[in-house]
């Protein structure tokens, strides 16, 4: 495994928004299809997964379904609802110019000043 | 935010599904992770064990999950809701008063906001009540009409004002007017008799112009409104409509009522439509069994003092009442003062030859509610009772919290062990709040069901075997509404001061092995302060009560002038049709003659205005048979009376003669006058054999009389003569006077078989004692002195209970103190005295503070005493020593436990 790095505070909602919404995903689809998006970077606790599914889908940002795994069980599938897409668009966008500001602010050099 | 909240609700309401379904969720998770790992050469059961142990603690997963839903605070609050049922268990008698309290409390408010809802706020129960109107006016006191038929009131600049029109001023306005929806007329008629298979009974009645129903939008539960065509056709075989209770009290709600007749005053009517139940006409306080079109009046009530026994086109005449809904775009000012055009042109067309008369002017009276004439003659009583089932709720409050504060100390070390444990601050507040909470609910359920049971109760200390109550108690959503809130505020209220002191504990101190629970000094004057509040209000609610107690005392014992002893009265209203003029005159006198010789009848008469029954008729006269002139005559009070009525009522007659078999329709006008007429008109004279007359004849003085009550107790006895009444030009209704030695129901029995021989289609009613009448004018006088009577010994209850538990609790936390002093020899006599002088420092400071609250609020209570002053020491001193005696014997239980303590078992104890 690579290395991993811890997942900054308020981003866990952000990930599970962008993993259902590539595609309808059980709470075990989640932690793998962050993994597997992460290039297995983020490390999900396990135990910060569920609580944070119930809050989204409590906020109406997700949806969640009861359907068949592929080994033929019953899962809970949740998929993204519209207003949970325009949710991760407006946080993505925000974390895009946090991390440009936050790059440009470590890469100034002495000269700059 | 409407999905948080179905979300919230499926998870509370589908909770089992809720729960199985995490269950579920979680479970498959750990097997899909572990069938990965199988895949990735684990062992089955190693793999199993591997992916519990990487998801952690399910329960705590399942935990935090519930907390994201919403779900947790609620499981919070139901352990909080439990635990707060356990503790009130385990405090059987502090939950009981402390409950108990409450429930006299809320249930005393809740009486009486239910009558203050149905008098004071209810409205019609139609569609826009509040753009209602009822039509009234106010002109100076020169009247263009010569009559009038209903209320009229004098106006701060000396006019007077009205709601009474004539009709043909009405018919002008509706026809006219174009800013009001459309404009009704109706009457209350009172009483008239009916004829309903052959039994004749007296019903209520109402006059409604044709449009009522179709303006209100009443629709009848069975059958059809009266309607405007109905108006336009008088007389035999007319439309009425019934209302429900008649409905239903008469015709057993059988649908056959329908196309019935019955006859009203001898008129034959149709009954076609039943109104609904909450439509009870236009008059609140009334409830007419039968509504007829207006156009009834000349055969129903035909006018017996006109030309003509029609009111309708008669323009001198102003008796109908006028309501409508104003138009939502008119506002207010536009039409009054478009209506108030219409009027002048009206009046001016109808009494051209009054121009030079003050001009009534158009005011528009909040019509919500109909004509409320209860309203006027019952808010300043229930504001009053208000005030003082607040203050009895206020007392019942500073129990509460009292026995809070008490219980706080109590549970200081059981809260200071929890916060130690590591229970948030946050989280024990709202346990005590949740106690706090779950008591006021309790006490409060109880006190609205008391108050709901009791609300008729009150309207029944106002009605009479005759009559009905005027009042009625509507307990409907707002009045739950409103306790429901009063009870929560109190919970709140109440459990946010011992919980702003326990939380605030020091935690090494209240653990201390043998700390004692002692209170703070701040907690111990609270608790004394609330004592000397309870008394300062229990005895200004005892003082008032003692005031309308005395008030009705005095009512009851004043003298009368007549005995009323033994005498049973009822009142017999013949049909005008087939009884007028002489042929009444010899009814009433056979009638008289017959009653006056049933076995066990001492004597029997009859009178126009039966007396102590606030009615009464006037006239103006003058001295000497000069005619009067504006001038010089004077307001007396007449009333046509049979021979025996002196006799009867055992009024003396001082000089002269009383009337008799001699004084007939043909001979000398004659009179009986009181001394009070004599003192007034004859002043140093003989009056025997003088003369005076009114504007349209005069009498003969026979006789003097001592003075006798008239209409009322509480007023002086006005200047009054009493005529024979077969010298009157017209009889209405008369009230017999029958003294006799044999029970009431026996005597009437015997009374209706004479009537019944006489003329079938006559009924007696209103069947009372002379005794029961004269306690009936002073009902609202009980009424006040029985429920202040009530709300005040509440309060003394509310107050003992208060002063037993401080004292109480008091004794409990000096016992050290107690036992050091018996060992250094106190006697128990001087320790019993301590605890009882304590106690009546409280009581007196608090006494003291009432007292002087008592002076200062006697004012406004004035209006509703006789015979005594608002603030009168005897009333006043009654109330204080009551009070003190109450606080002595709530001391002498918790000082006598001190007294008797022994001291070596107290100090151990400490």
């Amino acid at each position: 495994m690579s290395q991993s790095a811890d997942l900054l505070p308020g981003t866990l909602d952000m990930l599970i928004s962008k993993a259902v919404s590539l595609k309808p995903l059980h709470g075990y689809g989640v932690l793998l299809r962050i993994g597997q998006i992460s290039g297995h970077a983020l490390q999900i606790p396990q135990g910060s997964l569920y609580p944070a599914l119930y809050r989204l889908e409590h906020q109406g940002l997700i949806a969640a379904e009861w359907g068949e795994s592929d080994n033929k069980r019953r899962a809970k599938y949740y998929t993204i609802t519209s207003a949970g897409r325009q949710r991760l668009k407006e946080e993505t966008a925000s974390w895009q110019r946090l991390v440009t500001a936050i790059a440009s602010a470590l890469a100034t050099t002495p000269d700059e000043v | 935010m409407v999905h948080r909240l179905r979300s919230l609700m499926n998870a509370l309401f589908h909770r089992d599904r809720f729960e199985s379904a995490m269950s579920d969720e979680i479970r498959f998770h750990i097997d899909a992770y572990a069938d990965d790992l199988v895949r990735a050469g684990w062992s089955r059961e190693e793999a199993q064990r591997q992916a519990r142990l990487e998801f952690g603690g399910v329960e705590r997963v399942k935990e935090d999950a519930r907390e994201a839903r919403g779900v947790r605070l609620f499981d919070e609050l139901r352990a909080d809701v439990r635990y707060a049922m356990r503790q009130l268990r385990h405090a059987p008698a502090f939950t009981a008063v402390a409950v108990l309290s409450l429930a006299l409390g809320i249930g005393a408010n809740t009486a009486i906001f239910s009558l203050m809802q149905s008098v004071l706020w209810s409205t019609l129960p139609v569609d826009a009540a509040k753009r209602l109107r009822l039509i009234s006016w106010v002109s100076g006191p020169q009247l263009v009409m010569d009559s009038t038929w209903g209320n009229m009131n004098p106006t701060a600049t000396g006019g007077r004002t009205s709601t009474s029109f004539s009709y043909p001023v009405v018919q002008e306005l509706q026809r006219r007017d174009s800013s009001f929806e459309q404009l009704f007329a109706f009457k209350p008629i009172g009483r008239i008799t009916a004829v309903i298979d052959g039994q004749a009974e007296l019903v209520t009645g109402q006059l409604v112009s044709g449009n009522v129903y179709e303006a209100l939008g009443v629709v009848p539960i069975a059958g059809r409104p009266i309607v405007p065509a109905d108006d336009d056709r008088p007389g035999s075989g007319m439309a009425v409509a019934i209302s429900d209770a008649f409905w239903a009290r008469r015709f057993g709600r059988a649908p056959a009522v329908l196309g019935r007749t019955m006859t009203l005053n001898q008129v034959d009517v149709t009954i076609v439509g039943v109104n609904p139940p909450a439509f009870t006409g236009l008059a609140s306080g009334q409830h007419p069994d039968v509504f007829l079109p207006l156009s009834a009046q000349p055969v129903v009530l035909p006018w017996r003092y006109g030309k003509s026994p029609s009111l309708l086109d008669d323009p001198e005449y102003w008796w109908v009442l006028m309501m409508g809904r104003r138009k939502p775009g008119v506002d207010e000012r536009e039409a009054k003062a478009s209506l108030d055009v219409l009027l002048r042109q009206a009046v001016q067309a109808s009494l051209p030859h009054k121009a030079a008369r003050d001009q009534p002017r158009i005011q528009l009276l909040a019509g919500a509610q109909g004509l409320n004439d209860v309203r006027r003659a019952f808010s300043t009583q229930l504001f009053v009772l208000s005030a003082f089932v607040a203050l009895v709720l206020l007392i019942a409050c500073a129990n509460l919290a009292n026995l809070l504060l008490g219980r706080a100390v109590v549970r200081q070390r059981e809260i200071s062990l929890r916060l130690a444990l590591g229970a948030g601050r946050g989280r024990v507040a709202r346990q005590l709040l949740t106690e706090g909470i779950v008591l006021a609910l309790l006490g409060g359920a109880m006190g609205i069901v008391l108050g709901y049971w009791a609300r008729d109760s009150i309207p029944y200390l106002l009605s009479t075997s005759w009559n009905a109550s005027p009042l009625q108690a509507d307990f409907d959503r707002r009045v739950l509404a409103m306790c429901v809130t009063v009870t929560l505020v109190i919970g709140v209220l109440f459990s946010l001061a011992p919980v702003c002191q326990s939380t605030r504990v020091e935690l090494t101190e209240s653990l201390k092995d043998g700390a004692r629970t002692t209170m703070t000094r701040s907690k111990r004057l609270m608790r004394r302060s609330l004592i000397v509040f309870q008394v300062a209000l229990s005895v200004l609610l005892l003082t008032a009560a003692g005031l309308f107690v005395r008030t009705l005392w005095n009512l009851r014992s004043a003298d009368l002038g007549f005995q009323p002893g033994q005498i049973v009265l009822f009142t017999i209203d013949p049909p005008r049709s087939a009884y007028s003029g002489e042929a009444r005159k010899a009814l009433f006198q056979r009638l008289e003659e017959e009653i006056g010789g049933l076995p066990g009848v001492v004597s029997a008469s009859l009178s126009s205005e039966p007396l102590v029954a606030n009615s009464s008729s006037t006239t103006r006269v003058a001295a000497s048979g000069r005619k009067p002139s504006q001038g010089d005559s004077i307001q007396v009070w007449v009333n046509d009376v049979g021979e025996r009525f002196f006799e009867t009522m055992r009024i003396p007659i001082l000089y002269g003669r009383a009337l008799g078999p001699r004084d007939r329709a043909t001979s000398l006008p004659v009179a009986v006058v009181n001394q009070q007429f004599v003192r007034t008109f004859f002043p140093g004279e003989n009056p025997l054999g003088q003369t005076f007359a009114n504007a349209s004849q005069s009498w003969h003085i026979v006789g003097i009389c001592g003075d006798a009550r008239y209409d009322e107790v509480s007023a002086p006895v006005p200047p009054t003569f009493y005529q024979p009444f077969a010298q009157t030009k017209d009889l209405g209704a008369m009230t017999f006077e029958v003294r006799a030695a044999i029970g009431e129901a026996g005597l009437v029995k015997a009374v209706r078989e004479v009537v019944r021989t006489i003329d079938k289609d006559i009924a007696v009613f209103d069947v009372r004692t002379q005794e029961e009448q004269i306690a009936a004018t002073f009902s609202r006088e009980r009424l006040f002195a029985v429920l202040t009577s009530a709300f005040g010994l509440l309060a003394l209850v509310l107050a003992c209970i208060g002063i037993y538990g401080v004292m109480a609790s008091a004794v409990a936390s000096r016992i050290p103190e107690i036992g050091i002093r018996m060992a250094l020899g106190a006697e128990s006599r001087r320790v019993l005295t301590m605890i009882l002088r304590e106690s009546a420092g409280l009581a007196g400071l608090g006494a003291f503070i009432g007292v002087l609250g008592a002076a200062a609020l006697g004012r406004s209570i004035e209006g509703l005493l006789y015979g005594i002053r608002p603030f009168d020491p005897v009333t006043v001193s009654g109330a204080v020593l009551l009070m003190l005696m109450v606080a002595l014997l709530a001391a002498w239980w918790p000082a006598r436990f001190a007294a008797t303590l022994d001291p070596m078992h107290a100090l151990r104890r400490g």
